[in-house]
């Protein structure tokens, strides 16, 4: 095991997997407009339902955990000290 | 003649020989993988209804009762010991195997014998051989955080046995049996039972235990820690409590908060403890909803999980054992030197990520499908938003910081051949049950009536998890993903690691100077006694001098008179 220096250029191919993520995203939101899905939950009526839960719920789970983080977080040895 | 011996015996006697074969490491491997081998082949051959009873203290206790939902668990606990078995079988003298070897197979033994039992006694032994066994996985890690986590942890679990036997106790005397069947939340005994499973199954505010301690525990013992315990809280809820509306509740609460200390944790053991108690909550879901569908939800996400979140276990106790790190802050690029680790590790990703033709898609879907079945409306939008958030900490965040995101510089290489060789069998049993569920489903305690390959399921799963990538790839890039920090967050431990240990210094400091002051005032007083009798009678003490004849003469004359005067008035 050798150390180098941290080195934060992403691989060449961390692009691709973006650009075809979002295509991706793109597919299967317009393909709900054109199908009829099986509906058990009055909001699933709403063709972005699932993408919006997928997109804004991870969000807000981001935004909060950084709030949260500012109210939990403590120095590493904090237990230690005591 | 029974055609099979109580499953937990064979572990037992096995975990027996151990010892005597530290000189002779290879023989011990060979011993150790047939223990599960052999466990799981006694275990083909129990048939459904057997039972094995015994007599204790006029009480007829059952040793062994297979049942479908007995039968299932142990099915599970043999394959897990199997995998985690392997996966440790590298240990050496130095990594004090032969303590870790031990009490790894006297754990999974308890696990199994937990499962079998029929009744509160039996339960309660093997429920504390679960707590004991466990914590010398934890402790043989050797370090200061290590033992102090460990004591934490037994002394959660035993306060969760002894709970278990008070509840025990208080429905023997109720109800004059001591089987172990559906109670319900039915008066003390049932509320005492229902706590002491709680505590084992990591119900929020009593989690903690396993977010302090699974992390600390050694990077083999953690893999068993992950298989054992909490999945043996999921069956006795799935047996005791199985329609109990307030579990809906609870398993609504352990899936969503965990999910947001998981994004702000940096040791990526610990963010999988959370992911852990949120993959628990789903299971505890479903066996409060209760119907068909619920129950076997429950239980074959239990068993999925063992598998998925062992692999996610597994690749991190690699990375651990080959980097000695565990930190996102420290790790990073090692997809570079560790391909086959971080590929086995993303395929536990994508399982417990419910990604189509993975294990997960087959088990959690039947919960989701349950809660809307029997209208949890308002309930269902929580799972969903608790199933996004499984993607971002465990499907995406754990594979991300260790293998790949900044390259860290560590370069090392791939981990010992059997803990790739685990975890293979990790990935293939996720992908075989993914691909064919009626694996699985075939079972499950009830009869399945559900197909998760539908257009529908296929469909807004990949919507939801693209998007929830997307999300995560988003904030990436915006660079407003929170960073890794070398830190600790607060959680309710803070309860009993510093607000409790100030509440009894500041108890202790007073009951101290109330009982100082007391002590002082009586001793004062004495003192002050001593002092007067020591005047009056000490060697210079009125009452202590030599008097003269003449002078005793003179009193007596004195006396006299007055008695004389006395006499004439």
């Amino acid at each position: 095991m050798s150390e180098h220096r941290p080195n934060s250029v992403p691989p060449p191919w961390a692009g691709r997997i973006l650009a075809f993520l979002l295509v991706l995203c793109a597919v299967l939101l317009v393909w709900d407009f054109f199908v009829d899905r099986d509906v058990h939950h009055p909001l699933e009526e709403w063709s972005i339902l699932y993408p919006l839960f997928g997109f804004v719920g991870i969000s807000l789970l981001i935004l909060v955990s950084k709030v949260l983080r500012r109210l939990v977080m403590r120095r590493e040895d904090y237990y230690d000290a005591e | 003649m029974p055609s099979s011996v109580p499953p937990f015996l064979i572990f037992f006697i096995g975990a027996l020989v151990v010892p005597f074969l530290r000189s002779v490491p290879r023989i011990r491997m060979a011993w150790l993988v047939l223990i599960p081998v052999a466990g799981a082949l006694n275990a083909m051959g129990i048939q459904e209804g057997h039972t094995l009873d015994y007599q204790l203290l006029g009480y007829s206790l059952t040793l062994v009762r297979a049942d479908r939902l007995s039968i299932l668990f142990g099915h599970l606990f043999h394959l897990g010991a199997f995998i985690a078995i392997v996966y440790s079988l590298h240990l050496k003298k130095g990594d004090h195997a032969t303590v870790q070897h031990t009490s790894a197979v006297v754990y999974a033994g308890s696990a199994l014998g937990a499962v079998f039992a029929g009744d509160f006694i039996t339960l309660f032994v093997f429920w504390e051989l679960l707590a004991i066994s466990s914590v010398f996985l934890i402790w043989t890690r050797r370090t200061p955080r290590a033992v102090s986590a460990g004591m934490r942890y037994l002394l959660v679990h035993v306060v969760s046995g002894v709970t278990l036997l008070a509840g025990a106790m208080v429905y023997a005397h109720e109800t004059g049996s001591l089987e172990f069947g559906p109670m319900g939340l039915e008066g003390l005994a049932g509320w005492l039972v229902f706590l002491a499973f709680g505590v084992k199954a990591a119900f929020p505010l009593a989690h903690s235990w396993l977010i302090d301690a699974y992390p600390e525990g050694t990077p083999t013992g953690t893999v068993f820690l992950c298989a054992f315990t909490t999945k043996v809280a999921v069956y006795a809820l799935a047996r005791g409590f199985a329609g109990e509306e307030v579990l809906i509740y609870i398993g609504a609460v352990m899936a969503c908060f965990p999910i947001f200390y998981a994004v702000i944790e940096n040791d990526l053991r610990r963010t999988l403890g959370y992911s852990m108690i949120n993959q628990i909550g789903f299971m505890v879901c479903g066996i409060g909803v209760g119907t068909t569908l619920a129950v076997n939800g429950a239980v074959s996400h239990a068993f999925n999980d063992v598998l998925f979140k062992g692999l996610l276990f597994m690749s991190m106790g690699a990375v651990m054992h080959m980097t000695g790190k565990t930190r996102a802050s420290d790790l990073g690029g090692l997809y570079k030197t560790m391909p086959w680790t971080a590929t086995l590790c993303i395929i536990g990703a994508l399982s417990i990520s419910a990604v189509p033709f993975f294990n997960a898609f087959v088990s959690k879907s039947m919960i989701m499908s349950a809660l809307l079945e029997e209208h949890y409306n308002w309930i269902w939008p929580f799972m969903l938003f608790a199933s996004a958030g499984v993607v971002e900490h465990a499907g995406i965040k754990i594979p991300f910081f260790a293998f790949f995101a900044h390259d860290s510089g560590i370069r090392t290489r791939e981990p010992p051949r059997n803990m790739l060789v685990a975890m293979g069998i990790g990935a293939a049993a996720c992908l075989a049950i993914g691909i064919w569920p009626d694996l699985l489903y075939g079972l499950l305690p009830y009869e399945v009536d559900y197909e998760p390959y539908t257009y529908t399921h296929i469909l807004t799963q990949l919507q939801l998890l693209c998007f929830a990538i997307g999300a995560v790839a988003a904030f990436h890039l915006w660079k407003i993903y929170p960073a890794e920090i070398r830190s600790v967050n607060l959680d309710a431990d803070w309860l009993y690691r510093r607000a409790g240990v100030r509440v009894t210094r500041f108890t202790g400091g007073a009951v101290a100077a109330v009982d100082a002051a007391f002590r002082g005032a009586v001793v004062g007083t004495v003192n002050k006694g001593l002092r007067g009798a020591f005047r009056s009678h000490g060697p210079r003490g009125i009452l202590a001098r030599t008097w003269p004849a003449g002078s005793m003469v003179l009193w007596v004359s004195v006396i006299l008179a007055a008695f004389l005067l006395l006499q004439f008035l």
